[in-house]
């Protein structure tokens, strides 16, 4: 199969975000990986014709996240290689309070969340990727803000941010 | 800064660097599998679509014609059942070779979808999810393809129980999920149970017992009778966890919790009084529970590590985003996972047999061991596709 044009270059500027975006989905980096190469499979056959490719391939894993429901199998093993550790600040801790205050989420609100603040999606591009209103968009980052604040760990953090 | 910069302030910085970048590879390795799958169904149309217009032609009354051609009146044969999924034979001058064989396992078929291997003992089942698309499929347990298939109207089948002469699945339709009776050899849907509601996000387990059908959802277990088709009991699990794994033995309900939370608690029900005889709190998220005699397997993640105990010991690891399996049959417990596999026995958790399937360069997993027909399967996969695999274990393991 032929590489689209300008497909390897997306590919090289966007794998870390995007994978980080995953990550915080999923909260695994074989699940996320095989997250992000099911959407820019899906992306490669109408890559000439996609306006906003960092949006189409959102849209597609957010859609496929969405999908996935608790499963022995995790979806397809991209590599045969088992990362033995995280790259990256090595901060386990954080690692996992950030990991559980997601999982309290439903995962509308979660993939808000991470569409929003950390993808920095605008509210319509969330809300086409969640196939949802802007409306709904908005009712679902302000439930799992609240959600989040709720929890005196994540509140904490928050007002240490504050305060630093 | 409003709370807003802060969360994402927040995101940014404990969100870890990935282990490493997508490789264009994989994804071109991804898109050609995927054209594969619709090669042979375009191919299909084709010559459907010549042998038509070629049927109409030959049909097409002529001054000539005396008699109907008497080849069109000919019976045929009942069609094979085959699956669109299942991608190459083992048998093919091109069979995928596995990385490493432990108990000189051998590939029976592959698929491209994920999917989940069970059996009743006698029948292989897979259930495959992908695309929106569920199905359940009944294997031949020589070739590793499938007999017959049952799509359910629902977005999810999220657990495969047997009893009472039927494969029992749950399927999830929008907000509610109910059980359905499949007949164990044509997968005909029998019988139907009445609908329970879910919450988004929601786990669904699965347990049988006697004539009782145990459907565990969100803070709930709703025991069925199969007789009279409805709720006997309901036991409310009172846990700050949603509920991610059940079991049932003899007059005891186990109840596991905190699958996606991180931690979770195992709770024992009495199931005729429904009274709560014993909480495990902090074993960490349970995902599946297997009880036996002897005691109780009990499979849990943490991340992307995962481990399946015996009595709360360390049996099994698992890795890499696979879970570890526990599938128990007669007295022997067969342990999936990733780095080895074992049988051990059921009742004691005494492994007897163990096969590692570590290569130089990565742990390749092996799980959801099951017994069909007195033969051992397996399934695994690699570059994108799943195998099922027939395993030849020890004698010890029997």
């Amino acid at each position: 199969v032929r590489e689209p044009d300008g497909f390897g270059e997306f590919v090289a500027a966007n794998s870390r975000a995007l994978l980080r975006a995953a990550w915080l989905l999923t909260g695994d980096w074989a699940a996320a990986e095989d997250l992000v190469q099911t959407a820019l499979a899906a992306a490669w056959p109408r890559w000439t014709t996609i306006n906003n490719p960092a949006s189409y391939v959102h849209r597609v894993m957010t859609t496929t996240y969405l999908r996935w429901q608790r499963r022995r199998w995790t979806g397809e093993i991209a590599t045969g290689a088992v990362p033995e550790r995280e790259a990256g600040p090595d901060d386990p801790e954080s690692r996992r309070v950030l990991l559980d205050a997601l999982a309290t989420l439903p995962r509308q609100q979660r993939a808000a969340v991470v569409l929003r603040y950390f993808a920095d999606l605008s509210e319509a591009d969330t809300a086409a990727a969640l196939g949802c209103s802007v409306g709904a968009v908005k009712s679902h980052t302000s439930r799992a803000v609240a959600k989040l604040r709720s929890l005196p760990v994540v509140a904490a953090l928050l007002e240490d941010e504050v305060s630093t | 800064m409003s709370v807003d910069e802060r969360l994402a302030d927040w995101l940014e910085q404990t969100t870890p660097e990935p282990p490493h970048p997508i490789a264009v590879a994989d994804v071109a390795a991804r898109v050609q599998r995927r054209r594969r799958r619709w090669q042979p169904l375009l191919a299909a149309a084709c010559v459907l679509l010549l042998a038509a217009i070629a049927l109409v032609v030959a049909t097409r009354p002529t001054k000539h014609d005396a008699a109907p051609p008497s080849h069109r009146t000919s019976e045929h044969p009942r069609p094979t059942p085959t699956s669109p999924t299942p991608t190459t034979s083992t048998t093919s001058a091109q069979a995928p070779k596995l990385p490493i064989r432990p108990w000189a396992a051998r590939i029976k078929s592959t698929w491209r979808t994920p999917g989940e291997l069970t059996s009743n003992g006698t029948s292989l089942y897979l259930t495959t999810f992908t695309s929106g698309h569920i199905s359940i499929y009944r294997l031949d347990t020589r070739s590793g393809y499938a007999l017959d298939e049952y799509q359910p109207r629902g977005s999810v089948v999220d657990e495969v129980a047997f009893g009472e002469g039927k494969v029992w699945i749950a399927v999830k339709a929008k907000r509610s999920v109910h059980v359905e009776g499949l007949d164990p050899i044509t997968l005909d849907s029998r019988e139907r149970l009445p609908p329970v509601p879910i919450s988004a996000g929601g786990f669904v387990s699965l347990a049988i017992a006697g004539t009782r059908i145990y459907l565990a959802i969100d803070d709930r277990v709703s025991a069925f009778d199969t007789v009279t088709r409805s709720v006997a009991r309901v036991y409310v699990v009172h846990t700050p966890h949603r509920i991610s794994g059940l079991a049932v033995r003899g007059d005891r309900v186990y109840v596991g919790t905190g699958a996606g939370e991180g931690s979770g608690d195992l709770l024992t029900y009495d199931s005729s009084t429904g009274d709560l005889l014993n909480t495990v709190p902090n074993l960490g998220a349970i995902s599946a529970i297997t009880a036996t005699n002897g005691g109780l397997w009990v499979t849990t993640s943490s991340g992307m590590s995962a481990e399946v105990t015996f009595n709360e010991r360390f049996v099994q690891p698992g890795g890499g985003g696979i879970e570890p399996t526990v599938g128990v049959f007669g007295n022997t417990a067969w342990l999936g996972g990733t780095g080895n596999i074992q049988c051990a026995d059921a009742d004691t958790g005494v492994v007897r047999a163990r096969a590692s399937t570590q290569t130089r360069e990565a742990s390749e997993f092996f799980t959801d061991l099951v017994v069909a027909s007195g033969h051992v399967f397996a399934r695994t996969g690699g570059s994108g596709n799943m195998y099922i695999v027939e395993l030849h274990p020890p004698a010890a393991c029997r």
